[in-house]
């Protein structure tokens, strides 16, 4: 367990930037060759993640995440959907609270009389009563109207507390409704995009796990030219670029042409029937001699079908802009015999 | 005859698959497991586009080896490393302005401007990630919201009483709350980037 502990505690030095030269160096050649320990490294990065969005790290461990860790925009991202989750999840457990803490509604149960004695106490009064007695027992009479009183108006607040209570869940449950009629549209859509993760987790699984054989034609080359980028604003001539990938490909390398702008940085979406985002980057810099952008992606992603290549311009601070599209078409080749 | 820098680029990507593996669908396959790797490895040391310098630590790899250098080894991840390590000294050098127009936000100058997008990117943010969570099973997003509930100042007791709950040990548990929160994510950036 504690060779365990010192084991999470070097990946979160590693992430937070507190390892010595040597400790880096050996930690990185170790994570390089195992990906069991790249995995590892993910999951600790996350959770370092979720817990500086719930302000529990250390002092030291929160300086050297605000200064070292989240020098990276993604890590950035990240942190914001921890912290938008970690808001969330705080309103639903204080809306749990409130269903749990919901008083009882019956309270028909409280027995305010013991009757048991009431011979006795026909009897009492039958007999020859001195007067204090008859004073003392109108006193408690007295003090028996009020406590009834009191209860009696107890009860009533409490009442008024369910119903309030009531109310407030009956709107709580109508904001729900509403809410989820209102996801109900999208939630299709969304649908499709989680299968769409899955099967690339799957894909890229195949990858690891395929057996080699005697396939050529491994990786596809295409060079989309400027001639048939078309513009966001001016629009241009749509030329669709056929690209036919072999049954036995496994990396397609797109090269993309792009107009010189004023943009150093470049994100590249590739969407299949101008819908559905299957293959995406950021921070791509085009190569300052040709202006060109390469990407590589897993052939197993590029099912057949019309594509459009999506540039946008990233530039240091705001919205990427869009630039232009290419428009692509997927073809499948039957594998050879 | 001459070849372009394009051409240039491709027969140095071949020469890199081939010294990753002989066989082509396995050196792809390194190829892309190798590429995340390293993309990461830039990203904890600070590179401001870790995939440019990971592609950048290929591309001399590649480079090298057409231009004929022999590079053996018996574990070409050594090597990589060694060249990565070349790429970041770069990277750190460069000039310190690459690195202001990346910094975060809250540490730029503040006006109003940024305050009201910060708001409207704010409520973007909790209306896509609503409206993901409802796409989740009712379990899986129960999961995801105590334990994003939870008190994490004391996650250890916490999520062995959540493993205990569900009948699974707390690595099990773990990998359940990455895969469920990067599958989250996923639904969460698509959204926003629409």
């Amino acid at each position: 367990m504690s060779s365990q502990n010192d084991h999470h505690a070097l990946i979160v030095n590693y992430l937070l930037g507190r390892l010595s030269e040597t400790e880096l160096e050996s930690f990185e050649r170790n994570y390089l060759a195992d990906e069991s320990l790249f995995e590892e490294l993910q999951e600790v990065e996350d959770e370092l993640i979720d817990d500086f969005a719930s302000d529990a790290l250390t002092i030291d461990q929160k300086l050297a995440f605000e200064k070292y860790f989240l020098r990276s925009s993604e890590r950035r991202e990240k942190l914001a959907f921890a912290t938008a989750m970690t808001e969330r999840a705080v309103a639903w457990q204080k809306g749990t609270l409130v269903s749990i803490e919901t008083p009882a509604r019956d309270l028909s149960s409280v027995e305010l009389f013991d009757n048991s004695n009431s011979k006795q106490h026909l009897m009492f009064w039958q007999g020859s009563v001195p007067a204090w007695r008859q004073w003392v027992a109108v006193a408690a009479a007295v003090l028996l109207a009020v406590v009834i009183g009191v209860l009696w108006f107890r009860n009533r607040e409490l009442q008024r507390q369910v119903i309030t209570t009531d109310a407030n869940y009956a709107r709580l449950r109508q904001e729900v409704d509403a809410q989820s009629k209102a996801t109900a549209e999208t939630k299709a859509e969304l649908s499709a995009e989680q299968q769409q993760t899955q099967m690339l987790e799957s894909q890229v699984e195949q990858l690891q796990t395929s057996p080699p054989d005697k396939i050529h034609d491994t990786i596809v080359n295409i060079v989309l030219g400027i001639d048939y980028l078309v513009g966001a604003t001016r629009g241009g001539e749509k030329k669709v670029k056929t690209l036919a990938v072999p049954a036995n490909a496994r990396l397609v390398r797109l090269t993309l042409n792009v107009a010189a702008s004023s943009f150093e940085s470049f994100n590249i979406l590739l969407r299949r029937d101008g819908e559905r985002v299957v293959w995406r980057r950021s921070g791509l810099k085009a190569k300052p001699a040709g202006r060109t952008l390469n990407l590589t992606i897993p052939a197993e992603n590029l099912l057949p079908g019309d594509y459009q290549v999506l540039v946008l311009g990233a530039p240091p601070e705001g919205d990427a802009e869009l630039i232009g599209r290419y428009f692509l078409k997927v073809e499948r080749k039957r594998a050879t015999k | 005859m001459a070849i372009d820098r394009s051409q240039q680029q491709d027969l140095a990507f071949h020469a890199l698959l081939d010294w990753l593996n002989p066989n082509r669908d396995r050196a792809a396959d390194d190829y892309v497991r190798l590429h995340r790797r390293l993309a990461k490895m830039f990203e904890a040391r600070g590179c401001l586009t870790p995939e440019d310098c990971a592609d950048e630590t290929f591309n001399r790899i590649g480079s090298q080896l057409i231009e004929g250098k022999e590079i053996r080894t018996d574990n070409p991840t050594f090597y990589i490393n060694g060249v990565a390590r070349h790429v970041l000294l770069e990277q750190w050098s460069k000039p310190v302005q690459e690195q202001i127009e990346d910094l975060p936000a809250e540490k730029l100058p503040q006006d109003n401007h940024r305050e009201l997008n910060e708001k409207q990117e704010k409520e973007r943010w909790h209306s896509c990630l609503e409206k993901c969570l409802q796409t989740l099973p009712q379990e899986s997003r129960q999961l995801l919201l105590e334990y994003y509930a939870e008190d994490k100042t004391q996650k250890i007791e916490t999520r062995s009483r959540m493993a205990k709950q569900l009948g699974v040990a707390a690595g099990v548990l773990r990998n359940r709350i990455f895969k469920l929160r990067n599958s989250l994510r996923g639904c969460v950036a698509t959204c926003l980037a629409r």
